[in-house]
């Protein structure tokens, strides 16, 4: 494991936090630096710092874009949503803003090997949704209605409406919905799914006609659209 | 004074009437009279002025006339050529703020309004740069504390666990505190990108949010809005709303309707209001009721400095008033799309 930022004192904390729980790790100052390690190490994953002078870690992770064995997770004290966005666009694994919980980058860090172990792709899906007019873009958490009208729904319905999105035509039980819905951080979602998804039926209702959740009785919910991965 | 040729013999003379009259006697005398000179022979010539004739007042009053008919036709050539940009001039004052997008006031018109409005604008450029400087350093100091707040978080992992919460309680405090600020500049300078959306859906899925989270929000009455804004900026302009209703309020009511063309979102606590000074300095960066500043409620007094932000990037605004029984109300006040 690579950590590279320029604030020496935080990398050697990240080093000491990191090796203590068995990993090997290795740093660099700077976009060079951190070349020069990846050419002479095997390296799973690189910890990657967005304010640096010089080259600065967004430009960083686009020259790491084409190396998939790689996995990049960024570190941003910027940390507002734009930043976020563009971070993940520019093939980052994972995007986490500062000041960093230990515990939370240890997490993220260990699901990543986990994913990359399996081989399931990134954290963070890049892809665009559209069924019957509608569009998702679940990066930068957007839904807009057919007539292109950005409809903005509640952080449980966009989780729902997303694994809805993600397996089309299957019936998903409440317990895997619950459990897709309820998001990593979340730990307040003490709504019964079922009222969520009839809030999340008629706000579309609201915006065009059709139904496109159906519910399968004593099975739970399916998404009845045609989905297309843009 | 000075004696001419003639006077030198009548100097004693002359020193007496200036000892009567002053070397500055009024030359002007009104009304009739009469000079007498007593020539070298003795004899006295009288010049006597007759009263003006009766038809040259009326031919002053004519001519006066005249004169204001011709001055009335100027100045309304002039003010034709004055009022327009003078209103023009006025409304682009009246549309000055303290943002660097704002349009420059036009520099047209008579040359004083010209140099009125090129100094009006160069004030602009000045505050909006001091304001600009201010702001951008604000944002830096709340940047910067993220890195010892870092590093701080992984000098107490190994700290006994009591240590260890307690520490983590206050970076966590300080970390919303700089969320906030960095917020707050945000919403000052950066403007995103402005799309069509729909704010009732909006509204509610925020209060939903909060319902979801076991809080007292309930959307009381809903009508679709279509406007022209920013989701990020609105998102946090109703979050504020809610979260002041909420915090002081124990309770948020929301409200959507149109009215008179506007779109409008109410937000109803039932809390014990604000003291009526308070109503519009609550919008002021910084500022925090009296009853407002304990730990309990936190918060930095930037929540609603956010919230009126993101409403004027919206051609917006936002009124705070006590109701009658009890409680405040927030009414947002937006402007729908055109297209909706």
């Amino acid at each position: 494991m690579l950590v590279v930022d320029d604030d020496t004192d935080l990398r050697a904390l990240v080093r000491d936090y990191l090796a203590a729980e068995g990993f090997d790790i290795l740093e660099a100052p700077d976009g060079q630096a951190m070349r020069r390690e990846l050419a002479t190490n095997a390296v799973d994953i690189v910890i990657l710092d967005v304010m640096m002078p010089g080259e600065d870690g967004l430009s960083l992770a686009r020259s790491l874009a084409d190396r998939a064995e790689l996995g990049v997770i960024m570190l941003s004290a910027l940390g507002s949503e734009n930043d976020r966005v563009v971070g993940l666009e520019l093939g980052a694994d994972d995007y986490l803003a500062k000041p960093v919980a230990p515990r939370e980058l240890l997490a993220r860090v260990r699901a990543l090997l986990r994913r990359k172990a399996l081989h399931l792709g990134t954290a963070s899906p890049k892809l665009a949704y559209e069924f019957a007019g509608w569009q998702l873009e679940p990066l930068r958490r957007t839904l807009r209605d057919p007539g292109g009208v950005v409809i903005a729904l509640s952080d449980g319905e966009f989780r729902l409406l997303h694994a809805f999105a993600e397996q089309p035509g299957k019936v998903l039980s409440r317990d895997l919905l619950l459990e897709l819905a309820r998001g990593s951080e979340s730990d307040a979602f003490d709504r019964a799914i079922d009222t969520q998804v009839s809030r999340l039926r008629r706000k579309l209702l609201s915006r065009a006609p059709g139904e496109m959740i159906r519910t399968v009785r004593n099975e739970g919910y399916v998404f009845l659209p045609e989905v297309r991965r843009a | 004074m000075r004696l001419g040729e003639g006077d030198r013999n009548r100097a004693p003379e002359i020193a007496r009437e200036l000892a009567l009259y002053g070397a500055a006697a009024d030359p002007a005398i009104h009304g009739p009279f009469t000079i007498a000179v007593r020539q070298r022979d003795g004899r006295w010539l009288y010049l006597t002025t007759h009263r003006f004739p009766s038809v040259g007042v009326i031919g002053i009053g004519a001519l006066s006339a005249l004169v204001n008919l011709l001055l009335i036709g100027v100045s309304l050539w002039f003010g034709g050529r004055v009022a327009g940009p003078l209103r023009q001039f006025a409304a682009s004052a009246e549309r000055l703020r303290a943002d660097a997008e704002v349009e420059p006031i036009p520099v047209t018109g008579p040359t004083e309004l010209r140099a009125a409005a090129e100094a009006l604008n160069h004030m602009q450029q000045r505050i909006s740069r001091y304001v600009r400087e201010r702001t951008s350093m604000i944002g830096a100091i709340a940047h910067d504390l993220r890195a010892p707040l870092s590093r701080l978080k992984f000098h107490v992992v190994s700290a006994p666990p009591k240590l260890r919460a307690a520490v983590e309680r206050e970076i966590a405090e300080m970390e919303q505190l700089v969320g906030v600020t960095l917020d707050f500049v945000e919403a000052d300078t950066r403007s995103g990108a402005f799309e069509r959306l729909e704010l009732s859906l909006l509204v509610e899925g925020i209060a939903d949010d909060f319902a979801d989270a076991g809080k007292d929000v309930e959307v009381v009455e809903t009508a679709p809005l279509t406007i022209c804004g920013n989701a990020l900026l609105l998102r946090r302009l109703f979050t504020n709303l809610i979260d002041n209703a909420l915090k002081y309020g124990g309770s948020a009511r929301v409200r959507t309707c149109r009215e008179n063309g506007c779109a409008i979102v109410e937000i109803d606590d039932v809390g014990p209001g604000l003291a009526p000074d308070d109503l519009a300095r609550a919008f002021e960066p910084f500022f925090r009721g009296e009853k407002s500043r304990s730990r309990s409620t936190g918060g930095v007094g930037l929540g609603l400095a956010i919230a009126r932000s993101a409403a004027v990037a919206h051609a917006g605004s936002i009124v705070l008033e006590n109701l009658p029984e009890r409680g405040l109300r927030a009414r947002v006040f937006l402007s729908p799309s055109e297209n909706a």
